[in-house]
């Protein structure tokens, strides 16, 4: 079923890759994939380019994949591991949802953090309180990880 | 000749003709239980056929259901009956059935045309006499299209057609639920590889498809060791995360409110012919209660009467109260 289902996305996105993301398996292993992610335009993370790792349960779709940056983000929900705080990650999963769609949350996250919820405390106080400062630091790090 | 060997269907319990049957309905004549898809030469059933498996004898000729030549037949201007010559005494019943005329009585004997069978071969879809059939062909069914409507018998002539018409929807409905994708394995559930799978999984508070599989496999408790709210997350539409609280199994996808409601209504239905192993005839207690699908009944057949007890809560409002069980106490324990 899993290996279906991954194999059903992979051509899915092939046929119809998104526009600011791709993704596809790591070698011959399909459980473990690569994605990148464009910084979006209108965020501190524009032109860069974000690798993510993905790894598949054996039973995905029923459990959620386990996605990571490889790259260094200055974001309140990504820690210096890489691991992401999203609810449709953990809680919030549902078996209807693909990477194609995960992938895409990840970039809204960019776009919108959510301070409330925060992995790195620090990040998300400076977000709050000075949000220039944010923006600045997000932005050296976008040129100097995630460029070239 | 034909009233002496019992009907096949009947015997089983299955013969539609009822009392217009040519063939005895009395379980003391005896059977024909010999193949005649041996006799012919293959019956896929080979060792496994309910009929035996006799070669025909020399003296019985085979006569294939084929189109005789018609200088050699009589003709057959029906209802003037005139028996065909050709026919040798002793021949298998299957064939008697297209010349049934022939053993009735003949000639300037009117019979009840109400009585009269139609051609099996044209109900069927296609008679190798054609016009020259000595049966009677019945009307062409405006759905079906095959001559099957017996002119004289308007009870089965309605029938037919209400069977026709509801065999139709489900054909319409079973051909439109083939292009039906399960959101969680990404396939046609109509495609997948084994019947058990062909399934729909029915949410009943939206309209979601899934394969049945997959939608209970993601609401089962097993996966959902860890971060998983079961309550909320699980029971909740994949897609739209509204909460349903059970899921209705059913091999046609629907279109309109009322198809979803006929499918729900006829499980139901189903589930509630069927004893609950949890109330065992009285005996056990079933967790469900009321809101239990299956059948709670005693041994003698007589239905559990449903007991509310009502208890004046605060503010005047009034509670029903459910039966105690011993495992509610260990709950609230945290063993």
């Amino acid at each position: 079923m899993a290996s279906k289902r991954i194999q059903k996305e992979l051509l899915d996105l092939q046929k119809d890759p998104p526009t600011s993301c791709s993704a596809g398996p790591v070698g011959e292993d399909l459980f473990h994939w690569q994605a990148t992610i464009m910084g979006p335009a209108e965020s501190p993370y524009s032109g860069g380019v974000f690798f993510v790792k993905i790894h598949f349960p054996p039973d995905y779709p029923f459990k959620p994949p386990k996605v990571n940056f490889q790259t260094k983000v200055y974001h309140p929900n990504i820690n210096s591991n890489g691991s992401i705080c999203l609810d449709i990650l953990k809680e919030q999963w549902s078996p209807a949802l693909t990477i194609s769609k995960v992938l895409l949350s990840i970039c809204s996250l960019l776009c919108d953090p959510n301070p409330d919820d925060p992995l790195v405390p620090e990040i998300a106080h400076l977000y709050k309180t000075q949000r220039s400062r944010y923006e600045e630091t997000a932005r050296a790090w976008t040129q100097k990880y995630a460029m070239g | 000749m034909s009233k002496r060997v019992l009907c096949k269907f009947y015997m089983h319990g299955a013969c539609l003709k009822g009392e217009y049957c040519e063939f005895s309905h009395d379980r003391t004549d005896p059977p024909n239980n010999i193949c005649t898809f041996y006799q012919r030469g293959v019956c896929s059933y080979g060792a496994r056929c309910r009929y035996d498996h006799v070669k025909p004898s020399r003296s019985q000729p085979i006569t294939p259901p084929l189109p005789v030549q018609s200088n050699t037949r009589p003709s057959a201007s029906y209802p003037s009956l005139s028996p065909p010559s050709s026919h040798s005494p002793v021949k298998p019943t299957w064939s008697t059935e297209s010349h049934i005329l022939s053993e009735e009585p003949t000639g300037s004997i009117p019979v009840n045309p109400e009585e009269m069978p139609i051609c099996s071969f044209a109900a069927a879809g296609l008679c190798p006499y054609g016009e020259t059939c000595m049966q009677m062909h019945g009307d062409t069914c405006p759905i079906c299209g095959k001559q099957c409507l017996h002119p004289y018998r308007p009870e089965e002539r309605e029938e037919h057609l209400r069977f026709c018409q509801r065999n139709n929807r489900r054909l319409e409905a079973l051909r439109k639920s083939q292009d039906i994708e399960c959101s969680v394995c990404l396939e046609k559930v109509l495609s997948k590889p084994t019947a058990a799978e062909r399934k729909f999984g029915l949410l009943s508070e939206c309209d979601h498809p899934f394969c049945v599989s997959c939608i209970r496999n993601w609401r089962s408790n097993s996966l959902h060791d860890s971060g998983i709210d079961v309550n909320q997350a699980v029971r909740a539409c994949p897609i739209c995360r509204r909460l349903s609280y059970y899921v209705i199994p059913s091999i046609l996808w629907y279109f309109s409110k009322e198809e979803k409601d006929e499918i729900m209504d006829s499980y139901k239905a189903k589930l509630k012919s069927i004893d609950c192993k949890y109330f065992d005839f009285g005996n056990g207690s079933c967790p469900f209660g009321t809101s239990c699908f299956y059948k709670h009944a005693y041994r003698d057949g007589s239905l559990e009467e449903i007991k509310l007890r009502h208890v004046d809560a605060d503010e005047g409002s009034t509670v029903i109260v459910k039966m105690i069980r011993l495992s509610d106490f260990f709950n609230d324990m945290n063993l």
